[in-house]
């Protein structure tokens, strides 16, 4: 801030009445804090609170000795972050109206790594950043290095092309389910979409109806569609029985020599597609 | 020329009607008797472009519905306005992706703490290819038939007339879906909301089937299998949000309606000696995913007791019931097999009752000597409980053979599963370093029905120690030690309860099992995980910023002799980025992962051959340590992406970005010496992404900006799975040709946005 508005500022803030109330002080601030004044709790602009929104002190506090000496005071609270440093008292103060939504942070991850609302919430500029699907998918990037790099793998969840963010599985204010999921479970989450796969089927799949991560690598894998090994090499796994499902399938089963329908087009599956389950009652095996 | 032109006519239609419709829906919501001209007045921003890829790509346009080359139009818009009815309430109305399929539209009419109304309609798409060829095609019904000039023959090399007969079919498939939903603020402590969603998911895609002779002689076909699939549900929910207490109760219906039944698909194989399911008269089915119903109960809270202060408790929990009773398909649609013994239930009545629910508690003690330490624990279960009745089925083994004897039947089983999850840590900022510790202990259990282990029980230890070291640098140190034991495997538990009693007595007892004795399947073995994990961030050179993110993850099944032995996982990760001023930034990172999971196996055949352990020479396969084999597998991903983003004066913003994606599989196996084991090795698997994207955003006045993308996309791949793969590659298997991709596609787009 130049000289001159800071001497601006103080001629202004020392001029105006000492007997402030809450709403006087919202408006007080924007005098010098004007680009604030644009705010995603406020859709048109404004910073003085109501029985509705939030003004200027509903979160940075009534900060009276800020008013009164506002170069060497800082505001009741500030939501600048100090590396090893609780965030509690800040998360607080946007926690006291976004109850619901944060009822599970704590003992939540993010909650555990010390992060504060705005390690990802930008509250003063009109609208939430986070809301487009690009800017929430860079955020949580930006620390989870390893599913930025899986997402980018040939077979993928539609992140990248930002037709699904990570909200759509995951719930960063925190969760109950393991891996702060937005279902009741894993599979729950997965067969949010996935409906298909819910079965309950008259022949079903142990390992598949009881975690779908057996076999998938949600974030993305080399081997369509997201597994964590193609087939037959999956399969097997945990298939060895008599005949086929035990033979090793290797480079002999290639076009131009014994080319084998257990490593090539949909391998296993081009025999036993109904991988998930199966409501056949001739389908005890997957065939049908 | 006139396709592209209807093309390109179709769409600019279809997007002015789109925006038109977009403005008119916004401002028509609003009309009605008395309001004032100036109450439908919006601010926002309208968007156009118009897009040109030069060539088709199945990769590139996946997701986005740009995968065939030409022009396309792509539209969008952000407007919001006042309501006239309130001071402080506004609507909202964005769309983005006019035009295409994954088109995005949302309206939403807000009165900040007195209701929300929002009604979103989303498409999206998955795109795999055109270019498959079947000669199958739909005729009445859900039924797949041949041409009537189709040869068949007993291999595939016989079909003589497939590539006559043969038509492209696209392997895509699309959603639409609406979502309504309610918000009402009761007052400044009770919410209401309400949910309505619906989709449809329809396409075709590319799905195995198989013609079986017998048990083990399979002819398979990959198919072009129809997919209509409607969802809806409707949700309610409380919430309550008071000064300590939070709580949410909600109920949920959802149904999952599958409009496409039984597929019934013609034998495009004869000259098997079976004449009654060669081709032409031959017939073989698939079952659909069956209709399910759900509803759910779902509580959840939090809450912080005035007599504990420091103390916050939360929970969660949810019944769920889910039913499907789907009409069962006959055991096989060849009217010429004799089918004896009738199913034993028209219906297929299966029923999932699931509870799923957790607490968690968190302690900050107040006082001053304690206030750095904070402690935990956790509570998660899940239980589900599959209400099935055990049915014997007298399924017919094939396509080709008569209804075996009751003895052969097969019990359809419930695998009931429940697992509880108990933690228990505690936190502590140390005084040096601004650090803080982390240490915790988790118990998981985890039980199962009708499986080969009735118990897995996992104890896993945990630290995580984080520091500063001044302002710069921050480092955080994750390790945890992860123990599975699991109860004794009962390797014939699952041929035991699968089969009828006169089976199990026949059958010699060193042959009772599916699965080979000295197989360990993976999900429930003895396992030993060890997982690190470092991530250092470092942003002490102005301007500058560096994070390295390493990760080490092993899981040894230390007991598993057959089965998925080890599995590593392995990440390198470096970020910079450089931000000189607020008008400039560059940032690049890049990446390596590795990916390795190693398997034995044991050849064997039936018969006498399945005999296990035995000792005494002559040794059938089933104990011959010879007939070994191992598998590895090994995947390592290079990723490396660099970009910038300049402002470059006030009216030009340029955007850059490169990514270059590199994988590779590699596989490696090892024999215990017997003669016939395939010791061929097999290739690698590659595949390379470049991407790079330009962009240029000019700002023509106060209102008026365009914006030119310029996007190259070269994607290739060597895959043996699809390496020379045509229909008639494989003997028993009639594939749609499998080519490797290489496409390269460059995008051209001009954007214009207007704001108001």
């Amino acid at each position: 801030m130049s000289t001159l508005k800071k001497i601006s500022c103080i001629f202004l803030l020392l001029s105006t009445s000492l007997v402030i109330n809450s709403s006087s002080a919202d408006s007080m601030c924007v005098m010098c804090h004007q680009a604030a004044s644009m705010n995603t709790h406020m859709r048109f602009g404004g910073s003085e609170k109501n029985d509705r929104q939030p003004g200027c002190t509903s979160c940075h506090g009534d900060s009276t000795t800020h008013l009164s000496n506002p170069m060497n005071q800082s505001p009741d609270v500030t939501f600048k972050s100090v590396s090893g440093a609780s965030t509690e008292p800040q998360n607080n103060q946007c926690r006291a109206c976004h109850k619901k939504t944060t009822q599970h942070w704590d003992n939540s991850v993010h909650a555990l790594e010390d992060l504060s609302c705005n390690s990802c919430h930008k509250v003063h500029g009109q609208k939430e950043a986070l809301l487009a699907p690009e800017q929430q998918i860079a955020m949580c990037t930006n620390c989870h290095q390893q599913v930025r790099s899986e997402v980018r793998l040939p077979s993928h969840h539609p992140i990248e092309e930002a037709e699904m963010t990570c909200t759509a599985c995951h719930n960063p204010h925190g969760s109950i389910t393991p891996g702060e999921l937005t279902g009741i479970s894993l599979n729950d989450t997965c067969l949010t979409c996935h409906e298909s796969q819910r079965g309950p089927f008259l022949f079903d799949h142990p390992p598949a109806s009881d975690d779908c991560t057996n076999c998938h690598r949600p974030h993305g894998s080399v081997h369509e569609p997201l597994l964590t090994a193609r087939g037959p090499q999956l399969c097997q796994q945990c298939h060895v029985a008599n005949f086929h499902p035990s033979d090793l399938n290797a480079g002999g089963g290639l076009p131009g020599r014994q080319a084998s329908a257990s490593l090539l087009g949909k391998n296993c599956m081009s025999c036993h597609p109904a991988v998930h389950g199966s409501n056949h009652p001739s389908g005890a095996r997957l065939t049908r | 020329m006139k396709a592209l032109l209807s093309r390109t006519l179709t769409q600019a239609a279809l997007f002015s009607g789109a925006l038109f419709s977009g403005a008119l829906f916004s401002g028509a919501l609003l009309s009605g008797a008395l309001l004032p001209a100036s109450s439908l007045a919006a601010t926002g921003e309208i968007t156009a472009e118009l897009l040109h890829t030069d060539a088709d790509g199945a990769q590139f346009g996946q997701y986005s519905d740009l995968q065939d080359s030409g022009t396309h139009f792509r539209g969008g818009f952000d407007l919001t306005g006042k309501l006239p009815w309130s001071d402080r309430g506004y609507w909202s109305a964005e769309a983005a992706n006019l035009g295409l399929q994954t088109y995005d539209f949302s309206y939403e009419l807000r009165e900040p703490h007195r209701y929300k109304i929002s009604l979103t309609l989303d498409g999206s798409q998955q795109f795999k290819r055109d270019d498959g060829l079947t000669p199958f095609f739909k005729q009445s019904g859900n039924n797949l038939g041949l041409p009537a000039n189709w040869v068949a023959g007993s291999s595939t090399s016989d079909m003589t007339a497939f590539s006559s007969t043969a038509r492209e079919f696209d392997q895509e498939v699309k959603r639409d879906a609406i979502f309504l939903d309610v918000t009402f603020y009761l007052n400044t402590q009770w919410q209401l909301d309400a949910s309505v969603h619906t989709s449809k998911r329809e396409g075709t895609q590319a799905k195995g089937a198989a013609v079986y002779y017998d048990a083990s002689t399979a002819f398979a076909a990959i198919l072009p299998v129809e997919i209509d699939e409607d969802s809806s549900s409707v949700s309610v929910q409380l919430n309550f949000s008071g000064e300590r207490l939070v709580q949410s109760v909600s109920l949920l219906y959802s149904e999952f309606d599958n409009q496409v039944g039984q597929l019934i698909w013609a034998n495009p194989y004869s000259g098997t000696g079976n004449a009654d399911v060669d081709y032409p008269v031959g017939r073989a089915s698939l079952a659909a995913s069956p209709d399910n119903e759900r509803q759910q109960l779902q509580f959840s809270g939090s809450y912080l007791p005035r007599i504990a202060p420091g103390l916050s408790i939360q929970w969660n929990g949810a019944w769920d019931q889910v039913e499907q009773d789907d009409l069962l398909a006959p055991y096989t649609v060849n009217p010429l097999l004799s089918v004896a013994d009738p199913l034993p239930t028209s219906r297929s009545e299966n029923n999932l009752d699931v509870f799923t629910g957790g607490m968690r508690l968190s302690y900050r003690p107040r006082s001053k000597s304690l206030r750095n330490l904070q402690l935990r624990a956790n509570y998660f279960i899940d239980d589900r409980d599959y209400n099935k009745d055990r049915i014997a089925f007298n399924y017919v083994r094939g396509d080709a053979s008569d209804q075996p004897g009751a003895l052969s039947s097969i019990y359809s089983n419930a695998h009931d599963y429940q697992q509880e999850r108990t933690l228990a840590g505690a936190d502590y900022r140390l005084p040096w370093l601004r650090s803080k510790i982390s240490l915790e202990y988790e118990y998981d259990v985890i039980e199962r029905q009708n499986a080969a282990v009735d118990e897995t029980e996992t104890d896993t230890y945990r630290g995580v120690f984080r520091f500063s070291l001044g302002n710069d640098v921050m480092v955080r140190v994750d390790g945890s030690l992860s123990d599975r034991n699991a109860s004794t495997y009962q390797w014939d538990r699952s041929f035991l309860t699968s089969r009828t009693a006169d089976f199990i007595n026949q059958t010699p007892v060193d042959q009772r099992y599916n699965n080979h004795p000295a197989l360990s399947q993976f999900h429930f073995s003895d396992a030993e995980t060890d997982e690190l994990k470092l991530n250092l961030t470092y942003s002490g050179l102005s301007a500058w910023f560096f994070s390295v993110n390493l990760q080490w993850k092993d899981i040894d099944y230390n007991d598993t002799e057959l089965g998925l032995t080890r599995a590593e996982s392995s990440f390198y990760g470096l970020d910079i980025q450089y931000s000189p001023s607020s008008n400039i930034t560059g940032y690049g990172n890049a990446s390596w992962s590795g990916y390795e999971s190693r398997a034995a196996g044991r050849s064997f055949g039936g018969g006498i051959e399945k005999a296990a352990n035995r000792v005494t020479p002559p040794l059938p396969e089933a104990s011959d340590p010879t007939r070994n084999w191992r598998m590895g597998n090994k995947d390592e991903v290079v990723t490396i992406s660099a970009g910038l983003t300049w402002k470059i004066s006030e009216r030009l913003d340029v955007d850059a970005n490169y990514t270059w994606v590199d994988s590779e599989s590699s596989f490696d196996t090892k024999t215990g010496g017997a003669g016939d084991l395939d010791t061929t090795p097999l290739p690698d698997v590659d595949t390379e992404l470049h991407s790079l994207t330009l962009s240029a955003d000019f700002s023509m006045n106060e209102r008026t900006s365009m914006t030119l993308t310029y996007q190259y996309f070269d994607f290739e791949e060597t895959d043996w799975a699809r390496q020379n793969v045509s229909y008639n590659s494989v003997s028993n298997l009639l594939s749609p040709g499998e080519p490797e991709a290489d496409e390269t596609v460059n995008l051209f787009a001009i954007a214009l946005q207007y704001q108001f």
